[in-house]
């Protein structure tokens, strides 16, 4: 009889212990989906453009402080986990697998670099979780390479050539280049020729500069461009490439001779300060002394207040608002799982510091404007900014869905 | 057009002044001790960095760049003689794959030296008075400071050729890149010579550095953009011969800035392309010796 006596006292024993160590066992899944809502970001903390990718970090960091000093999303908490890709696309596979597959993440935000976009958003396609960008744009990531858990909120290289073709466009007849020589410039001088052709059809280019990325020595291309006699440089040279050429070009007084149209982030104009010439048509994508609203005020304040005066750079209002865009999906979707996180997104309106934002069907693109002004002197700021600052509207500057579609054929 | 090249051949030749500067060190290391020099462009990029800082320090421009172009020379010389006999001379016995690499693992150490010292973001250093200004030529504002480049490396050639006829140092190291062995066996002291040549060779370097830092940004990547131009031009002038650095460093500076005027998309190109032609040509480089 005690052989066949399975102690009933020892049978709750077992079943306890499994059951505590099936619990153990889950371990890190069991506790995570029930306390943390997990940010994963594999992204460009060193290289070139690593104080892109800080400011970028900061504005992540202070809404996730935000949200969880609300009381978090869904009762839950938000951790943040960042790796550094380092500028290297197999690095970005490697870290964004990594916090899928091990650290369990909920979504990715997106890294710095295009070409690490580039796999960011293949591996998020794989495991199917939500990656949003607003750095990397280059218009393959939301055209052929599209996938349902990609969004955007950064105007594509495509956008911001056009926006450029847009303002610049019928300033003059003879139009010159100058960008660093890789994919991304290339493709923009394409982009801005298409659309000049249909808003100048006289215009005609007179010079093209190719300098690689990274040149220290400008002079034999701006003397090119100078003897060409432009009207109007377009300039598709950015950060520290930008700052060189500008100090190299002054005294060749290439600003007095043409208008000048060039891409343009707030770490360019710090860095430069008043050697900035003016009434350089300078485009941005969140140029924080355009925005206007509550949000916006309330938003530059408190950075500074957080980031010992710095002014935001437009990483950090494009960081802050790609929380903002998960946070306000999460509460509409009320899960953070992938596929309800995704409907929402589409379907959502969203309340950014850039103003209201929507994301297209057909690829994910937010309906952002690409800010285009001229350099100014303010006596607010230790740096010049921008003023007629003009929002060229997604809608004018998208590819059509008949593009779209066409690019994903091939 | 015609005011385009030649407002295209002025700024390719005073670039190709700050790389004669640059290569004419080269030419004599190469061309008397044998040694692939790869620090070279690490004295050079060494050099901009430290005119940077010198002129912070000095506050005014114009002194600091005249100290900086005074003494970096000597500093960064005293640099090249430690380098060279305390690192360099004692593997001279070895193979020469062993210097290569002694000068490559130098070239990753000044660089990450650089980067722990002055952070990774561009600097720049200013004109100095008097020639921050602009000549108008061909209808076109051309900087003083590039200008007076190209006198002083004209000065700086002329310098170097004297040295190299009429003086003892000079005479000797012409003859030891004729004949090295001969040179030991007539009775010179070779370490103290080469340690010298080294010495001078790195001195140019850093002039040259110091005469480029107001030109262009000073960055990381001015190291390698220097080397590779710089072995070219030995190779196009002949090893061992500051005329051929001269002629060579004028040719590439020329060849790629006529190369971005008329075709800009492989400018890049250019100066390999030189390259090749004339060591299919002339391998012995356009005033080398034909061995």
């Amino acid at each position: 009889m005690s052989q066949l006596n399975y102690n009933n006292s020892s049978r709750r024993q077992f079943i306890q212990a499994t059951g505590a160590l099936a619990t153990l066992a889950s371990g890190a899944s069991f506790a995570q989906t029930s306390s943390e809502i997990k940010v994963g970001i594999a992204t460009d903390l060193t290289g070139i453009a690593a104080a892109f990718t800080r400011s970028k970090v900061n504005g992540i960091e202070m809404a996730v402080a935000d949200i969880n000093a609300s009381g978090g999303l869904l009762g839950r908490k938000l951790t943040l986990h960042v790796r550094d890709s380092q500028l290297k696309p197999d690095l970005g596979t490697t870290h964004s697998r990594d916090l899928i597959t091990r650290e369990n993440v909920d979504f990715l935000i997106g890294p710095n670099s295009s070409a690490v976009g580039l796999t960011v958003s293949a591996v998020a396609k794989q495991y199917k979780k939500p990656v949003l960008m607003t750095v990397p744009n280059t218009p393959r990531l939301p055209m052929e390479l599209f996938h349902p858990h990609f969004f955007t909120l950064v105007p594509s290289g495509l956008m911001e050539a056009r926006a450029m073709a847009e303002v610049i466009g019928r300033l003059g007849k003879k139009f010159a280049f100058i960008g660093g020589d890789y994919e991304a410039s290339h493709q923009g001088l394409k982009f801005f020729k298409e659309r000049l052709s249909v808003v100048n059809p006289e215009a005609e280019f007179v010079a093209e500069a190719w300098p690689k990325l990274g040149e220290p020595d400008y002079a034999s291309f701006i003397t090119r461009i100078n003897s060409a006699r432009p009207d109007v440089l377009f300039s598709y040279l950015w950060g520290a490439d930008l700052v060189g050429f500008v100090k190299q070009a002054k005294p060749y007084g290439l600003f007095d001779r043409m208008k000048v149209g060039t891409l343009l982030f707030m770490d360019d104009l710090k860095a430069l300060g008043t050697d900035m010439p003016s009434n350089v048509y300078g485009q941005m994508r969140a140029p924080f002394f355009a925005l206007e609203g509550a949000l916006a005020e309330d938003f530059i304040k408190r950075y500074r207040a957080r980031f010992n005066g710095e002014y935001p750079a437009d990483w950090a209002i494009m960081g802050y608002e790609a929380m903002l865009v998960y946070g306000q999906a999460i509460k509409i979707a009320g899960s953070v799982e992938p596929e309800a996180l995704i409907k929402a997104m589409e379907k959502g309106e969203f309340q950014l510091i850039r103003g209201k934002v929507t994301f297209r069907g057909i690829d994910h693109q937010g309906n952002v404007p690409s800010f285009v002004g001229r350099t100014v002197a303010d006596a607010r700021y230790p740096f010049k900014i921008l003023t007629d600052v003009l929002r060229v509207p997604a809608m004018s500057i998208w590819p059509t869905e008949q593009e779209v579609l066409a690019s994903r054929k091939v | 057009m015609l005011d385009q090249i030649l407002i295209q051949t002025l700024s390719g030749v005073s670039r190709g002044m700050v790389l004669f500067v640059v290569a004419s060190g080269l030419t004599l290391i190469f061309g008397t001790m044998r040694i692939a020099n790869f620090a070279h462009g690490s004295f050079f990029m060494l050099a901009a960095y430290l005119t940077y800082s010198i002129t912070q320090f000095v506050g005014d421009k114009t002194l600091g760049l005249v100290a900086a172009i005074v003494i970096l020379p000597i500093l960064v010389a005293c640099f090249g003689a430690a380098i060279e006999s305390l690192l360099l001379r004692r593997i001279s016995t070895r193979p020469h794959q062993y210097q290569l690499i002694l000068t490559y693992a130098i070239t990753l150490i000044v660089a990450d030296g650089i980067k722990l010292i002055w952070g990774r973001s561009y600097h720049t250093v200013d004109r100095p008075a008097g020639l921050d200004g602009a000549l108008t030529i061909l209808d076109m504002p051309f900087p003083s400071y590039q200008l007076m480049l190209i006198v002083v490396g004209i000065l700086i050639a002329v310098s170097l050729h004297l040295m190299l006829t009429q003086t003892r140092f000079g005479k000797t190291i012409r003859a030891a890149v004729a004949d090295g062995e001969m040179v030991g066996v007539l009775g010179v002291n070779v370490p103290r010579l080469f340690t010298g040549i080294f010495a001078l060779g790195a001195g140019l370097a850093g002039l040259g550095g110091a005469l480029a830092a107001p030109v262009g940004s000073i960055s990381l990547g001015l190291d390698s953009s220097i080397i590779i131009e710089s072995f070219a031009v030995i190779i196009i002038g002949g090893v061992g011969s500051v005329m051929g650095a001269l002629v060579g460093a004028l040719l590439i500076g020329v060849v790629q800035s006529i190369g971005i005027l008329f075709a800009p998309k492989i400018a890049i190109a250019f100066i390999f392309l030189a390259l090749c032609v004339v060591l299919i040509f002339r391998p012995q480089g356009l005033m080398g010796r034909a061995s």
